[in-house]
């Protein structure tokens, strides 16, 4: 057998030394590997138990980040108690909800006050979206 | 006639339970030994030769434990005969713990400062899967012993043997009837079928191990391990199912009384077959996927060597797995910091302590 980097499958990776809570941590790695394509609509990922043990984290504090994202409708939770990557709501193509342009608005209000410049804010926010490869529905 | 209970019986016993654990060093993974995690280059800590000391000390222990009972004819006494396998161990572990506690010693704590810094895990998206038509395999077996007793019931005479003493001569019987015929098979083969196809399942969800220097290859390796063991207890679930079988045979009068050791034969070849099965993937199955290579390097391996002691006992409160894979050896060992492993342990101890209180009457 030869190389085996590119096995599929994806890597979850937590950083005990900075403040941002674990669970947090998390979540955000399995967004970033939603909107990279990584991770694909169906995929189910690990048992709060076994990604717990891998990362030598408490099993709540996993359990906490796959609560946080069945929330946010990004994972969810089929009969058997599996954890698996939702299926795009149809709605949610037209407008995000409420909650996430609040936290955008906070976010450009900040670049705003520091000074930035619209046409700089536009199109910096412009690459990043370009810069990620984004689920298979949006190709 | 065969002998029951004799040192012909248990010398081939201790031998395959000396040689088994001589070679566990050469099982366990290079950065497992003799139960402590080893961080440095495993060449500067001269493991290679404390393997093979373990080796030459281990067999010296088994070997003189068999020529004792071999030359002293005393000790060929049945009592002393069927203890002996637990003298081995007792005498092995203590072995074991000299090369523990010496590893550990120039290993070293101060050296590995445990950089938890960062921590990832590696999910494959492709994982092997068990197949699970195979936990039917041994109820089929069961079903055929059954449907054995049930062809040959009118043959079996009023009164038959029920237990033999160590030299083969029956000493106990029963009044023929469905419950008495069918006893062995209904109260040993049927309990320890399902036992063992508990455990297979719970291999299977056994705790997930992952080398962070190589997390791929450990990912891959463990999957394979924890579905080769899987089957592997399925497999040697056939060859007891053969000896509750067999013992039953003898009591129905399908096999002469004489040749009641006979019954055990067939669990004889597991110890064989373990080993080879051992010795080709290794303990967490590090020995497989062998040209496998990868350049995903990860964070450092956390400091678990507090969890585990004496190097076997695994006692981790915080750990939500029942089985996790042994240190030292092959397979796996239950976790003493979970409630449920307590009750693994308690219930059968009082279940038996309750019915030897019941039929010396005591209650």
């Amino acid at each position: 057998m030869a190389n085996i980097d590119d096995k599929p499958g994806f890597l979850i990776t937590v950083d005990f030394s900075i403040e941002k809570p674990i669970y947090l941590q998390v979540v955000e790695n399995i967004i970033s590997l939603i909107a990279a394509g990584d991770l694909r609509t169906g995929a189910r990922l690990p048992s709060s138990r076994k990604l717990s043990a891998l990362l030598g984290v408490n099993y709540h504090t996993i359990n906490k980040a796959y609560e946080t994202l069945i929330r946010q409708g990004i994972l969810a939770m089929d009969r058997r108690k599996r954890v698996e990557v939702r299926k795009v709501v149809q709605a949610n193509l037209e407008r995000p909800d409420a909650a996430w342009i609040n936290r955008q608005k906070a976010l450009i209000e900040e670049a705003i006050s520091k000074g930035i410049l619209k046409d700089t804010l536009l199109s910096t926010i412009s690459d990043i979206v370009e810069s990620i490869p984004g689920r298979d529905e949006y190709k | 006639m065969i002998p029951a209970f004799s040192a012909e019986i248990i010398v081939p016993i201790l031998f395959l339970i000396g040689i088994s654990y001589a070679v566990i060093p050469y099982l366990t993974p290079p950065y497992i030994q003799f139960g402590v995690r080893i961080y440095k280059d495993p060449e500067t800590l001269q493991l290679r030769k404390y393997r093979m000391e373990f080796v030459l000390v281990s067999i010296f222990v088994s070997a003189a434990l068999i020529f004792i009972i071999l030359i002293e004819s005393g000790l060929s006494e049945p009592i002393f005969i069927s203890i002996a396998p637990l003298i081995q161990l007792a005498g092995l572990f203590i072995v074991y713990l000299a090369f523990h506690y010496h590893v550990l010693a120039i290993r070293g704590v101060s050296s590995y400062t445990p950089t938890r810094e960062t921590a990832s895990a590696f999910i494959p998206s492709e994982e092997g899967s068990f197949r699970y038509l195979f936990l039917v395999v041994p109820w089929i077996f069961m079903f055929l012993y059954i449907f054995a007793g049930i062809l040959y019931y009118n043959s079996i005479p009023e009164t038959f043997p029920t237990h033999f003493g160590l030299n083969g001569v029956p000493n106990e019987f029963a009044t023929k009837s469905l419950l008495s015929v069918f006893s062995i098979l209904l109260f040993a083969g049927i309990p320890i079928t399902a036992l063992m196809e508990i455990i297979a399942i719970a291999i299977l969800h056994s705790r997930p191990f992952q080398n962070p220097s190589s997390p791929v290859k450990t990912a891959l390796q463990n999957s394979a391990f924890n579905r080769i063991n899987s089957s592997l207890i399925l497999a040697i679930s056939l060859p007891i199912q053969l000896t509750i079988f067999l013992a039953s045979a003898t009591t129905w009068g399908l096999i002469p009384h004489g040749y009641v050791a006979l019954a055990v034969l067939p669990t004889l070849i597991i110890i064989p077959i373990v080993l080879i099965v051992a010795l080709r993937t290794g303990q967490t199955g590090w020995k497989l996927y062998p040209g496998a290579t990868e350049n995903k390097n990860m964070a450092t391996a956390r400091n678990d060597d507090t969890k585990w002691k004496a190097g076997v006992f695994y006692v981790n409160r915080d750990d939500q797995s029942l089985l996790v894979p042994k240190r030292f050896g092959y397979g796996y060992t239950l976790n003493f910091g979970h409630l449920v492993t307590w009750m693994v342990l308690v219930l059968p101890i009082t279940v038996l302590v309750i019915v030897i209180l019941f039929t010396l009457h005591i209650v």
